[in-house]
């Protein structure tokens, strides 16, 4: 169990339904920690004179074969010019291109100054940017939502597209792109409701709970809890995301009692 | 009496192959050539020409505009999403607004505009030609070689024919999917070839267009190309980034031209 002692969250200003300070207030109330609410990670940490530098490293880890392991990817002039334009503008949000979760978060690790590189500062920062990680089960890689570790990523597109849309939208999606028709809207109208979409507006409740399963990876070890009544449920599924993030949005008996200790301890 | 002139089989044989030999002869030495007759291949050739550069296209079929004539599914109306129906506009084309931001005409309407446009501003074309390699000169692109594309098609012990070299200062690979110039540096390994990734409309539009650029020296990615190039999504049948990118692949092209020295500029 580790005892931290400030928490740090990074906004998103792509996301525009996403109220970082309401997130903050979250999570002071409830771990009673005290918690500041910072610019857009890049923003706040990298300096004009890093910008090469740091966008070569992002365009290294870009993935190209989801069934293939990590490779790192030679950067080319023109692959680096647009990560510039990524980094110096957050406002934006590009997505198409997937990058490795656990690389990704060796730079950012790398941006945070030793004063707070430690385990007393917990840096929860955000990324539009489509991370994914490769899993030794099925020998592939994953889009994720969130990449537990130090920092904490939490991937606000990822949370779109990692966990998996109601089986129908993916037979109708086919069945429309078969006919040529390749307006993605009419789908989604379809099932409204029953999926996080980008700029949904039920999107900072469910930020909420991924960054509580980012705490409690300090906490306990452990991110995530089987039971679908749980906050920390690794939802594989929107419906599954949206009943435990949404319509219940509480932590289980046994999880509330974690926190509770965890409280006395700090 | 007669409707037509008076004019023997010689004359007309001989109208053609002056007129064939003429364009070979005057076009052995271009400002650009542009590899693919499809909508970014030609939308780059009307734009160069209209800025007087000596611009030489390349098509392996008999028939120009690629997959321009074709929205998707074999059915022929192509839509593009806004802002790309400004270049309808600018070519008057006829559509129609089918969804906020998409527009939609009949695929010969659209493509046959293209074609004319292109060929008003002065661009040639060496149609039934095939790539076949780059000249490579000084560590840049320094013009193609090419030959029939019937000579491909057949045995190659009955058609030992050697290719001919065409020279230019800027060589674009707008050839779609095959990426054919781009390939050929990765043979070399000159540049890095990543291949495309699954379908996602409604982001690879702007990563195309954003990617659109010099990937060596002298050889400028342009449409389907550069989808191939940057392992980006695939984008569907809709055609607004092509056009994009052919547009943008100009600039660059034209601004390159203008750098080198010596630029011929009729």
């Amino acid at each position: 169990m580790i005892k931290f002692r400030q928490v740090h969250l990074y906004s998103e200003p792509s996301s525009s339904t996403l109220d970082i300070d309401e997130v903050a207030s979250y999570v002071k109330n409830m771990l009673g920690c005290d918690v500041d609410v910072r610019e857009e990670f890049f923003t706040y940490f990298l300096t004009p004179d890093k910008i090469d530098y740091i966008a070569n490293k992002i365009v290294a880890t870009k993935v190209f074969d989801p069934r293939k392991p990590f490779t790192k990817h030679e950067p080319t002039p023109i692959e680096i010019e647009f990560e510039k334009k990524v980094l110096t503008n957050p406002m934006k949000r590009y997505l198409g291109i997937l990058y490795d979760g656990f690389e990704l978060q060796t730079i950012f690790d790398e941006l945070i100054p030793s004063e707070e590189n430690n385990l007393e500062h917990i840096h929860i920062a955000f990324t539009n940017r489509l991370v994914c990680t490769h899993s030794e089960n099925d020998s592939r890689y994953h889009y994720r939502a969130i990449i537990c570790g130090y920092p904490t990523l939490i991937c606000t597109s990822g949370i779109v597209e990692a966990p998996a849309k109601p089986k129908e939208f993916y037979f109708l999606q086919q069945y429309y792109a078969s006919m040529g028709n390749m307006n993605l809207d009419e789908v989604k109208k379809k099932f409204e409701g029953r999926f996080i979409d980008y700029d949904d507006s039920r999107l900072t409740e469910v930020v909420k709970g991924y960054v509580t399963q980012g705490l409690f990876y300090y906490i306990t070890g452990e991110p995530f809890c089987t039971k679908k009544q749980c906050r920390l449920l690794n939802a594989h599924w929107q419906e599954d995301l949206i009943e435990s993030q949404v319509n219940n949005g509480n932590l289980c008996q046994d999880h509330l009692k974690i926190l509770n200790d965890f409280k006395t301890i700090i | 009496m007669p409707i037509f002139a008076k004019v023997g089989e010689k004359e007309i044989t001989r109208a053609i192959a002056d007129m064939f030999h003429e364009t070979l002869i005057d076009y052995a030495d271009a400002d650009v050539i542009i590899i693919g007759a499809g909508p970014s291949g030609l939308m780059a050739g009307k734009e160069l020409a209209s800025m007087k550069f000596k611009t030489l296209i390349v098509e392996q079929n008999n028939y120009i505009g690629g997959g321009f004539w074709v929205g998707g599914y074999m059915m022929n109306p192509v839509t593009v999403r806004a802002p790309a129906q400004k270049i309808f506009d600018e070519l008057k084309i006829q559509y129609k607004q089918v969804a906020d931001g998409l527009y939609a005409t009949p695929g010969p309407n659209a493509c046959s505009k293209l074609i004319s446009a292109a060929c008003d501003a002065g661009v040639k074309f060496l149609n039934l030609t095939k790539f076949d390699d780059l000249v490579l000169r000084d560590k840049r692109v320094a013009g193609v070689v090419v030959n029939w594309m019937p000579v491909s098609a057949l045995p190659r012990n009955i058609t030992c024919v050697d290719p001919v070299a065409l020279e230019a200062k800027i060589v674009i690979d707008a050839s779609g999917h095959d990426s054919v110039a781009v390939k050929r540096l990765m043979d070399r390994g000159l540049v890095k070839f990543a291949g495309m990734n699954p379908m996602w409309v409604e982001q690879s539009e702007d990563l195309v267009v954003e990617h659109t650029g010099e990937v060596f020296p002298g050889l400028i990615a342009a449409g389907m190309s550069v989808t191939e190039t940057f392992g980006l999504p695939r984008m569907g049948p809709t055609f607004g980034a092509m056009l994009l990118s052919g547009k943008r692949a100009a600039e660059i092209a034209a601004m390159k031209l203008k750098e080198i020295a010596h630029v011929k500029v009729r």
